[in-house]
Formats: C-alpha cells, structure tokens, sequence
C-alpha cells in the first residue's frame, strides 16, 4: 500500500478562555489562572514573572478546558501579574473567545505519506511514514513524532522507517492537543488497514489482533519495553459487546438513500509517568488531607487518585479532605495534568506517600503503647494491636502526638530528594498533624501505553453527505479501573472529540491573507448534542498494569483517536472502502465523491474546510 | 481588529411604542441600530466591528409580537419569537414549512430569543465579512472571497455581483414558498412588498440584504391563505445538527389535486445572496402527478445556471438533491 493523507488541526477551544486575575501582597504575587496543572506549572510562570517559585501563589482550583493548550503554564498569565506590580492594583487579563483562536494554541495539521508491505496473512512486514508538520511561527509540538511511535506501537511492523519535518507557517501557535500526533495518525491509517483487511480477505479485526502489541512487545526506534499492553483482549471484549460479526454483515447495505458504514479504530497513547512526591496529613480531629498538586482539567481525577491513599490507611471517605488548587493549603510537586498521566502518576505518589503514613503510625502507637512497629495495624482510623485488640490510638492521637514528636512526623525533617516545590509545601503545614511525604521511587520500566479500541455503526445519506452515528462502543485497556464513573466520563467525552476531529472540526486559513477565518465555537464547529449519539457505550478490560501499585494506566488521550478512527473507518465502509485520506471528511468529500466530481481542494492542501 | 469581546459603548433605547422607535430612528439617522433578538447585532458589536451610537431594543413594542388571523391569512409580528412559530398550533396546521423551518434554526436557546424579523432580515455569515474585511459589503472596494485562493465553501452559486455572500436565513426560503407579505413601517407610513422585493442582492444594494431601509422597521409578515394547508417540505443541510448555519435549504409548498401538482412555490437558501425562489423548477411541476420521475426532474433542473467558486461545488448536487427530496416527499 502507498497512501498519502491529510490530517487537518484544529484549534483548542476551550469553553474557558485563559483569563488571569493578578495582585501583590507582603511580597509575594497572587495569581488566579486557567490552568490544566498546578503545582507543575508553578517554577514555568514564576519565571515569567521574573520571581521565585515561593513568592508566587498560584489559584487554580478549576480549569474550563484545555486539552493540551494550558499545560505548564503559558507566558500571557505573566501580564496581569506585571501591570498589577506596576500599578499596584489588582489586575485582570481577559483574554476573549477570538483571541481563542489567535493566542489559544491549535493542532497541527500533517501532511503525510505511508508505504505498508503485508504478509498474506495480514502480519504488517514494513512500513515507511513520511510527515511534514505545520507548526506555526514557533518550534510547535513534536506531533510527527508520536505518529511514528504509534504506528510503531499499535501495528508493531517488524520493520520501519519513520521521518518528519516541522515546517514553519504562517497560521497562530501550534501546541499538543489531546493526543498529539497519534490523533492525526490513526484516523488515516486505520481505514487504510481495513483496506489490506479487504483485499487480503481477513476479518478486519483479526488482522488488528495480527498486529497488535502484547505486554512482551518493544516500541520505538530504542525498541523500548511496555509495562503491559491489553489490546488484544479489548478488540475481544468489544467484539463481543458491539456484536461484531452481526453488525459487520450490514456493512454497505442500502436503506433509500442510505449506507450503512461499520468501523473500527484504536488508540494510543504513553499514559503514566514517575518521580513525584506525596504528601499527606491527618490532624489533631482525625481528619486525613491529601495534599495534591495535580490540576483539575475537569476530570476530577484529583480525588479518583486520593482515593488510593484514603484506603490503605482504612479512611472513610467522609472523614478525608482534599488540599488542592492554592498553593497557600501546601501542595506537594505532582505531574502536569496532561499527557494521560494523572490517573497513574498521581495513584503511585499516593501508594508511597500512604506507605509512609502507615509506618509513622505504627511507629507512633509503638511509642505510645509499647512493643515494635510491626505489632500494630490499621484499623478503622485508628491503630490497633495485633495480638490484643484493646490496645489502640486513635489517628487523633497519633496526629496530637506527631506535633510533639515534631522532626519528621510533624514535617520539621522532610526526606533530601523532594522537589523544592514540595518543601516549600510541607513548610506551610510543619507542625500541625502527623505528615506524611516522600518521593515515588517506586521502580517503572518501560513505557505505560494507555490503548482503546472504539466501534461505530453509522449511516451515510449519498443524496446530503451527512452521516449519522447510530451506535458506539469505546473498551480501554487501562489498566484497573479507578474510578468507574470517571472512566466512563472520560471515554465519552474522548469519543465526542474524535467524532469532532473525524468529520467536523477546522481551522480555516486563506492562504494568501494568512488570516483565519474561524474565529468562534460556532465557526469551528466542534460536535453539538446533536451530532453525537445519545448513548456511546464503553467497556474496560480490567486487567492490572504490573508496575503500578494499584495496577492503573491512564486514558485521556487515547479515546479521542480511537473515536475518531472508527468513524472515519466506518465512512470508508460505506462507501466500499473508499479512502479519503484526509480529516475532517466534510460531507462535501462526500457529496463530490459520490457525484464524481473532484474534490474542491488541492492535493496534500490543509486548512481548507 | 485584534481586541474583540468588549462592546463599544452605546446609548441604548427602549421605546414601547413605533412610533418612538421611528422617532428614534430619525434622529439618529446612519448612526442608529434596530435590535430584536439580539444574537446578530451583539456578535457584531462584541466584535467592535459595528459601532453604532445608539442601539434601539424594539423588544418592548408590544404590537410587533405575536400572531394575528385575519381574513386573508395569518400576520405575524416582527418580534415573535421563532419557538413561538415553531409551537403555534395555526402555523403548525396550515403553514408547517415556516414551522419546521424555525424549529431548524440555530439552537433552542437563540429560538428562544431569536425573532422571526431578525431571522429573515439576518445579515450575510461570509467569513471574510465577519471578521472585518473592508469587502464590498462592508463598503469596501474587495471581495476577499471571490479570490483564486479564497475559501469560499459556503458561498453562492447564482446571481454574485462582486459580493458572492449567500442568505443564511433558515425561515426565508419557507416565507418566499409561502408567498408571504413584508410589512415595513416608517414614520413616512407603510408599505407591503412581497418576498422578491423584500430580500435584495448586491445588484440593488451591496451593504444591505433586505429592503428595510435604515429609518423602516419590519413590523409584521403576513403569511396569505394561498398554500394553506397545502403539501409542505423543509429540509436543511448543514454540517452540524444544530447551531449552524445552512450550506443548503429548502422549502416548498406544493398545492396537489388529484395526485396533480396543481400550484408549487419552491425556494432555497444558501445558494444566492437571497432566498431562490426556483420558478423553472415550478412551472415544470405544475401539471404533473406527484412521484419520482417529476422529483428527479425538478432536481435535475434547480441547479441550472449556477457558477461554483473554489470550494463549493459540492452545493450543485447537494441542491439538486434537496429539491428532488422536496418534490417527492412533500406531505400535507
């Protein structure tokens, strides 16, 4: 096979746009911003203001979106902060909805082509994958090159050559956008593996089984290790629960002016990291904190991931408080919300930061009730011996004797090898409970994929071009589920973008003005309730990743792709497996193709929809 | 151009009767703007790319609201909202191609709002247009559309004149198949013109997409008994299921006796800088049985005579579709 595609980008728009609200105070800068992370991005717009990390108290307790476009912080969030210290008054900087578009960060569009060489059987041999990247008048994101990752992740080829090249334009800032590079890859690779499917006469998910990677597979050009991979057994559970060899008899049928179109698509994306700190408390009223430092994207992950600590140490959930989004309650130095990592990332520092909240416990109930640490337990908040029940403190207790133990179970002595984010942190709370912080060091080989697999059934009506999306299932290979809800959440809203990104999204540029000319949701056209299922279902494989503690991978990114491939799947299927190469497949493809007409735009031309 | 999302300061007015708003309107002159729902004019003045000095919110004139049945047919004020079109239960048992044409507009929180004046006197959507552009219809010397490289997927088919903008109404097109009456009042007097009159291309005013003229007010539509309770169609096709604007629409209403196309007034919107109303399609049907064969006729004859842009040829059979559909599956 010898394709070239198209994949065009499209701007973030998040619903919030990145207002930032600042004033100064004893000192220090108060900066109210819409951020997808927090305490990671404290050092990044510190330095834009041109202050230490500590003189900067960073408000984000909620964040209206971002989907890559506000990870770290952004050099804009300074300015309010600069023009209050100028004027001494408080200052807000409004960014407006059109601005969105200028300043707001979009995906890059590829330009791309790919040579494929099959077995008779399906086993993909050698693949060739050639990208020129739009990248805007920046350095932009490095999408191209997690398309190679991707194709060499999900299709694990036993040969592969991959290249890219960033090509400055003259189109607004280019950054990550959930999934960035995979997403623009598997919607034009996937239809393209239905099409080697067809014509070697293989169901088409078996040849995605054929080709996929087991938790024994390598990646990359290093052939780097997987800490597991599940995707196999989520094409099996989504088989089974999208009724697949019933649905893939429909494809092509014809209902009046109808097709039905049956797709498949997966995704990918690295989802866990390592290295970050934990920090928890209980006070003197038995309460337990969980100090994070991770963001809320919207995801609430914040609290699926404290959960984990709350367990271990047997909290009921009512008596456990979440210390977020203000500096000022001390947050420890946890990883950007973004890249799929908070679910695992964030779960390990809580494990180890809950282990180490356990041992000072019963180190303390030793102290207060005589005998070793190792003849205590934790019971129901409180720390009961082993042999004779009736011996026992309360957590209360044990915060009220933490604080005149001081040293390191009050947060007096912190461990060397925390981030100078964190201690500052744990400064702020010393001496006013039982503290509990320390660094993952918990071992990880190897990259986390989080994959998914997302099933479509759609109608195409040949007279408008319009399709119709009558049923869809998305099944993750995410390791344990965390949270079932949040999950379910995730994957939804996930498929919702792909279905965006798939036929509906743009970002339109003239080229000779070099001006957008999509300067609003309404413009851009993200998908509406109504361009979506009522219903998307979705599933999950359950299977515990080894090298986390609690066994989770995230998911954020992955979902989208999968999405958005097996709509664009499910259109090549209608259409006898016709290959548009191109996203969005706007219904106006559609219409030119099936009234044999040439398409409107040139070949390998982007930001034209 | 870059700041946007901060509306100029204006005077506002609110008078509660017409003759206030006329009073108002002559005062002010080109400086003035005639506000109903408001979507349209507060994007425009949100991008600073209208700054009027005075705004005047007609919403309080209470004779520019709701229906009125008279002998001849159905009125209805310029302020009625497109949910209350959309829900009337005369509309619904006698004219449902302008009923099912509202429910079709934009989202059910802009129909809520929205007026049925505004929508059929609604400005163009080019996108060059909005976003600032010295075009011709801004009272520029460019099109920036109608360029060799210009992005112009939305645009107009039939009948450009330097502006190759396309009415985005979604009730226009229902109201030329209804034949219905434009009301405009100034404080001169009244005048009633029918819908080819009303809606007005670059030919006869390129800054403008109606008649009103700056100092009249769309008081009321009548909507005659001619194809009341007649067979109906509206479809709408845009890429989005709601909030959007239409690439293409239509409305018929077609008078069938006997299994005869007896009468038929067809439109659609999307296509040309006003609603087009296809009379040759008409006349072939008139006569013939209702079916396929005459359907696919009239399809195959509605797009006769258009010129595609760059990019939006793929309205040539998308229109002819919709008039086949139309055609065919009109229902009483």
């Amino acid at each position: 096979m010898d394709e070239s595609f198209v994949a065009g980008g499209y701007p973030h728009h998040s619903m919030e746009p990145r207002t930032t609200f600042a004033y100064w105070e004893g000192g220090k800068c108060f900066l109210h911003g819409s951020n997808q992370s927090h305490t990671a991005a404290v050092p990044n717009i510190a330095r834009f203001i041109g202050i230490p990390p500590e003189d900067l108290v960073f408000i984000a307790e909620f964040c209206g979106g971002g989907f890559g476009s506000k990870i770290p912080g952004y050099p804009n969030m300074a300015i309010a902060a600069l023009l209050s210290k100028k004027i001494g008054r408080p200052v807000m900087h409004r960014i407006s909805r059109a601005e969105e578009y200028a300043i707001g960060s979009a995906r890059p569009s590829f330009q791309g082509r790919m040579k494929l060489g099959f077995r008779a059987d399906g086993k993909l041999l050698a693949a060739d994958l050639y990208i020129v990247q739009e990248t805007g008048p920046h350095q932009g994101a490095g999408d191209f090159r997690s398309a190679g990752v991707c194709l060499s992740m999900l299709y694990q080829p036993e040969a592969m050559r991959y290249r890219g090249v960033p090509v400055l334009t003259n189109t607004p800032p280019t950054g990550p956008q959930r999934g960035p590079g995979e997403n623009q890859f598997v919607p034009a690779f996937e239809p393209i593996l239905d099409k080697a499917a067809r014509e070697l006469g293989i169901d088409r998910i078996a040849i995605r089984k054929l080709n996929a990677p087991e938790s024994s597979s390598t990646i990359g050009s290093d052939r780097g290790p997987l800490t597991s991979a599940f995707i196999k057994e989520a094409l099996d559970k989504g088989a089974v629960m999208f009724n697949w060899d019933e649905k893939k008899a429909r494809s092509g049928q014809r209902n009046g002016s109808k097709l039905t179109g049956i797709g498949i698509g997966q995704g990918y994306h690295s989802a866990g990291s390592n290295g970050f700190d934990g920090l928890l408390r209980i006070t003197p009223d038995g309460k337990l904190h969980v100090h994070t430092g991770v963001g809320n994207l919207g995801t609430f992950s914040h609290s699926a991931t404290a959960r984990v600590a709350a367990e271990i140490l047997n909290y009921g959930w009512d008596n456990t408080i979440i210390e977020r989004g203000d500096t000022r309650r001390g947050l420890p130095w946890n990883s950007n919300q973004a890249g799929s990592l908070t679910a695992s990332t964030q779960s390990r520092t809580m494990y180890v930061a809950a282990i180490d909240m356990k041992e000072k416990l019963l180190d303390i109930a030793a102290q207060m009730l005589g005998g070793k640490a190792e003849d205590y337990d934790l019971g129901n908040e409180k720390v009961v011996g082993k042999a004779d029940a009736s011996k026992s403190i309360t957590y209360a207790q044990a915060a009220q004797k933490a604080m005149e133990l001081g040293g390191k179970y009050a947060g007096k002595d912190v461990p060397k090898d925390i981030n100078p984010v964190t201690a500052h942190g744990v400064g702020m709370i010393a001496g006013t409970g039982l503290i509990a912080v320390v660094k993952d060091k918990l071992p990880r080989v190897g990259i986390t994929p989080g994959l998914t697999v997302s099933f479509a059934e759609i109608e195409l009506d040949t007279e408008t071009g319009k399709i119709e999306i009558k049923e869809m299932l998305c099944v993750a290979d995410c390791g344990t589920v965390l949270h079932p809800q949040g999950l379910g959440h995730q994957i939804q809203g996930g498929n919702v973008m792909g279905i965006g990104l798939a036929h509906l999204e743009r970002h339109v540029y003239d080229p000779k003005l070099g001006i957008p000319t999509t300067q609003s949701i309404e413009q851009s056209k993200p998908p509406t309730y109504l361009d979506v299922p009522a219903q998307i279902a979705w599933g999950a494989v359950d299977k515990p990743d080894p090298q986390n503690p609690v066994g989770v991978k995230g998911v954020g990114e992955p979902v989208q792709g999968s999405g958005a491939s097996a709509i664009t799947s499910a259109i090549a299927d209608a259409l006898g497996g016709h290959l548009f190469n191109r996203t969005p497949v706007s219904l106006d493809m559609i219409l030119n193709h099936l009234n044999k007409r040439p398409q409107a735009h040139k070949p390998l031309q982007i930001n034209t929809v | 151009m870059i700041i946007r999302d901060v509306m100029p300061a204006f005077e506002l007015y609110q008078p509660t009767q017409l003759r206030d708003a006329f009073t108002l309107l002559d005062r002010f002159g080109k400086d003035a703007w005639k506000m109903a729902g408001g979507y349209d004019s507060l994007s425009w003045f949100k991008d600073r790319i209208k700054r009027p000095k005075a705004v005047i919110d007609l919403n309080g004139i209470a004779e520019m609201k709701g229906f009125r049945e008279t002998a001849d047919g159905l009125e209805i004020g310029g302020l009625t909202t497109l949910t209350e079109i959309e829900r009337n239960p005369v509309v619904k048992a006698k004219y449902r191609v302008l009923a099912d044409a509202a429910a079709k507009v934009a989202s059910p929180q802009i129909r809520n709002n929205g007026t049925l004046g505004g929508n059929a006197s609604q400005d163009a959507r080019c996108l060059y247009y909005r976003y600032g552009l010295p075009c011709y219809r801004a009272g520029g010397n460019a099109c920036f559309a109608d360029t060799p490289e210009g992005v112009n997927r939305e645009h107009a088919l039939f009948d450009t004149d330097r502006c190759v903008a396309v009415s985005p109404s979604d009730t226009a097109p229902a109201l030329v198949a209804l034949d219905a009456k434009f009301v405009i009042r100034s404080s001169k007097g009244e005048r009633v013109v029918a819908a080819e009159e009303f809606f007005i291309g670059p030919q006869i005013d390129i800054t403008r997409m109606t008649s009103t003229r700056p100092e009249e007010i769309l008081v009321a539509i009548r909507v005659p008994t001619t194809f009341a309770n007649a067979y109906f169609y509206f479809e709408k096709v845009a890429d989005r299921n709601t909030w959007d604007f239409p690439l293409v629409n239509v409305a018929a209403a077609i008078s069938v006796k006997n299994g005869m196309i007896d009468d038929a007034r067809i439109a659609c919107g999307g296509v040309s800088c006003v609603p087009r109303r296809l009379t040759a399609v008409e006349q072939i049907v008139k006569g013939k049985p209702m079916g396929e064969d005459i359907a696919k006729l009239a399809g195959a004859s509605a797009t006769r005579g258009a010129k595609p842009l760059n990019y939006n040829q793929f309205k040539i059979p998308l229109m002819a579709n919709l008039v086949t559909r139309a055609v065919r599956d009109a229902r009483a």
